[in-house]
C-alpha cells in the first residue's frame, strides 16, 4: 500500500514536471517570436532608411570617361558619350537624361553645358515622375535659352511655370562651354552661370512657392541638342 | 518535421519584416483620373488648354494626367499614350488628334468600353454620340475674321495665297475652304495659291517661300495654322518682303504677341484655349458622373492686331 502510494506521488510529480516544461517551452517560443520580429523590423526599417537616405550616393560625379551610361535613364532624345562629354544629338523638345536618387533633398548640382544654335539646354533637379514629353516630369529646370539670351529658372509639374529669366550680359555663344551651378535648399534656388574663360557671372536667386522637395538630377534640352560634361552633385550643408 | 520553435522564429521574422516594410509599401491614394492627350505640349495654346482642363478636374476632385508627343505629327506616340491610358483605368479622355483618321480605331476602343472621349481643336473623326463629342474653335468664324481683315488690307484688290493646308489637321482645310468661299465674292481679289503645309516650322517656311518666289506680286499670305504663320513670317523676313506682303495668321504661338507688336505679323485669328480646355474637361466629367455628353461645342474666335494685342493677350509660357 505504501509502495503504491509512493509510485502515485512519483507519477504525479513527473506529470507536473512535464506540464511545467511544456509551458516553459511555449514561453520561450513566444520570446523567440518577438525577438525575431524585433530583429527583422529593425533590419527592414534600417535598410529602407538607408535606401531612402537623402545622402545616399552623394557626392556624385560623372565625367563620362566610359561609354557605360547604365545609371542614366533617357526620356526622349538621342544621347551618347563622346570624348568625356554627354551629347544629345536630337532637337526633340524636352529630351531628358536622368540619374541619381529619388530621395536627394538639399544639394548642389553643377555641370558644363554647351548649346547648339537654337533652343534651350540645362540641368533639371529634384526630378520625379519623369516620362518622355516636353514638360513631362516634376522638378526644377535651370538652363540657357538662346531665344532671349537668358538664364531661365522654372518649375515643371507636367506643365511649365517659369519663375525667372535673366538676360545674360553678352549673347550666348553656341558650342561654347557654360558652367551652370545650382544650389537647392528647401524652396530656395540659387543659380549661377558663367562662360568658360570669363569672369562674368549671371546669378538667379529665387524662392519658389511651391517647389518639389526631393528627387533626381538630369540633363535636359528643348528644341536643340546639347553637350554636357563634368556633372557633379554634392550634399548641401544644412547649416549653411 | 520543423519544431514549434522554428515556426515561432519564422513567423516572428515575417511579422517584423511586414511591419518594417509596410510604411514603404503602402499604395498612394490617388483621386480618380482623366487623361488629356493634345497634339503636342509646351506651346502657348496647349498650355492654356491644360490650365483650363486642370481647373475643371480639380473642381470635380479628379486628377488630370497630361502628356503629348514632342512633335505635332507624331501619330505613333499619340497611339502609344492612348493605349497606356486604356491600361491605366482612366475615366475619360480629352484628345487633340494629330491625325484623326489614323486614331479612329483607338478612339473606337474607348467608345466600345464606354469611356467618354472629348475631341478638342477639331471635329471628331467619327460621328459624335453618347460617348464622344468635341469642343473646337468655330472655323467658320476664324475664316470670316481673316477674310474681313484681308479685305481691309487689300482695299483696291490684289493677289492672295493660302499656306499651311494640312489634311491631317482638318481645321486647316476648313479654314482654307471657308476663306476662299468668302473671297470668291470679291472679283478684285485673286486667289493665286492654296499651298499644303505641315506642323514643322522649317518645312512651313520652305512652303511659304515657294509661294512668295512664284508670285512676286502677292500682297497677302493667309496662314491657316500656328506653324504655317511662323514659317511664313520667316520666309517673308528672309526675303525682305515685310513692307510689301502682309501676313494674316491663325492660332497663338510663343512669340506671336511680339511679332504682332513689331509688325512681322499683321494679324492673327485666335481662340480662347483655356476655355476650350475647361469646357472639354467639364463635359467629360459630367459624362463620367452619368450625364449625357453635350453635342459638339464651338468656341468663338477673335482677331489679334498690333493695336489690341496687349488688351487680349493670354498668359505666356
Amino acid at each position: 500500500m505504501k509502495l503504491e502510494h509512493m509510485i502515485n506521488v512519483q507519477e504525479q510529480s513527473r506529470a507536473d514536471d512535464q506540464s511545467d516544461s511544456a509551458s516553459g517551452q511555449i514561453g520561450r517560443d513566444i520570446l523567440l517570436f518577438f525577438i525575431a520580429a524585433a530583429v527583422l523590423f529593425a533590419l527592414t526599417t534600417g535598410v529602407i532608411r538607408l535606401q531612402q537616405s537623402p545622402n545616399r550616393g552623394l557626392p556624385y560625379h560623372d565625367g563620362f570617361a566610359s561609354s557605360d551610361i547604365a545609371e542614366w535613364t533617357a526620356y526622349g532624345g538621342n544621347w551618347k558619350v563622346q570624348d568625356g562629354t554627354m551629347v544629345n544629338e536630337s532637337n526633340e523638345r524636352g529630351a531628358k537624361l536622368v540619374t541619381g536618387s529619388a530621395y536627394w533633398k538639399d544639394y548642389t548640382v553643377e555641370a558644363d553645358v554647351a548649346l547648339r544654335t537654337s533652343g534651350d539646354a540645362g540641368l533639371i533637379a529634384r526630378v520625379s515622375d519623369p516620362e518622355q514629353g516636353v514638360d513631362a516630369y516634376s522638378g526644377i529646370y535651370i538652363g540657357l535659352r538662346i531665344r532671349d539670351e537668358a538664364l531661365v529658372l522654372g518649375v515643371a509639374d507636367h506643365d511649365w511655370q517659369e519663375a525667372q529669366a535673366k538676360t545674360l550680359s553678352t549673347p550666348i555663344v553656341p558650342n561654347s562651354w557654360y558652367h551652370i551651378r545650382v544650389e537647392l535648399k528647401g524652396c530656395q534656388v540659387n543659380a549661377i552661370v558663367n562662360r568658360q574663360d570669363s569672369t562674368e557671372l549671371t546669378r538667379l536667386d529665387r524662392t519658389l512657392d511651391p517647389c518639389p522637395l526631393r528627387g533626381k538630377i538630369g540633363l535636359r534640352s528643348y528644341d536643340s541638342g546639347g553637350v554636357w560634361k563634368s556633372v557633379q552633385v554634392t550634399k548641401l550643408d544644412s547649416s549653411r | 518535421m520543423p519544431s514549434r520553435t522554428f515556426y515561432a522564429l519564422v513567423l516572428g521574422a515575417l511579422s517584423g519584416f511586414v511591419l518594417g516594410a509596410l510604411p514603404a509599401l503602402h499604395p498612394r491614394l490617388r483621386p480618380p483620373e482623366i487623361t488629356f492627350i493634345p497634339r503636342t505640349s509646351g506651346t502657348l495654346p496647349t498650355e492654356a488648354m491644360h490650365r483650363g482642363a486642370n481647373r475643371a478636374a480639380r473642381e470635380a476632385g479628379f486628377r488630370l494626367y497630361w502628356n503629348a508627343p514632342t512633335r505635332e505629327d507624331d501619330v505613333d506616340r499619340q497611339i502609344f499614350l492612348m493605349s497606356n491610358a486604356l491600361k491605366s483605368d482612366t475615366k475619360g479622355l480629352i484628345l487633340g488628334p494629330t491625325n484623326g483618321l489614323a486614331l479612329t480605331s483607338k478612339i473606337n476602343e474607348f467608345v466600345a468600353r464606354r469611356i467618354p472621349v472629348v475631341v478638342v481643336q477639331t471635329d471628331t473623326p467619327i460621328p459624335s454620340g453618347r460617348y464622344i463629342t468635341s469642343v473646337a474653335p468655330d472655323q467658320n468664324e476664324v475664316s470670316k475674321l481673316a477674310a474681313e481683315r484681308v479685305l481691309s488690307i487689300l482695299d483696291g484688290g490684289g493677289e492672295v495665297a493660302v499656306v499651311g493646308v494640312d489634311r491631317t489637321a482638318p481645321e486647316t482645310v476648313q479654314r482654307s475652304r471657308n476663306f476662299i468661299a468668302y473671297m470668291s465674292s470679291h472679283p478684285t481679289i485673286r486667289m493665286v495659291a492654296q499651298h499644303s503645309g505641315t506642323s514643322f516650322i522649317p518645312e512651313a517656311e520652305q512652303d511659304a517661300g515657294e509661294v512668295l518666289d512664284r508670285f512676286p506680286r502677292l500682297k497677302v499670305l493667309f496662314a491657316v495654322s500656328a506653324a504655317a504663320t511662323e514659317g511664313a513670317k520667316l520666309a517673308i523676313q528672309r526675303r525682305g518682303l515685310g513692307g510689301s506682303v502682309a501676313l494674316v495668321g491663325c492660332d497663338n504661338y510663343l512669340i506671336l504677341q511680339t511679332d504682332l507688336r513689331e509688325g512681322r505679323v499683321d494679324s492673327a485669328v485666335t481662340s480662347d484655349s483655356d476655355q476650350m480646355g475647361y469646357l472639354a474637361a467639364s463635359a467629360l466629367l459630367d459624362a463620367i458622373r452619368g450625364r449625357a455628353l453635350p453635342p459638339p461645342q464651338r468656341i468663338g474666335a477673335h482677331l489679334l492686331r498690333r493695336d489690341n494685342v496687349d488688351a487680349q493677350s493670354q498668359v505666356t509660357r
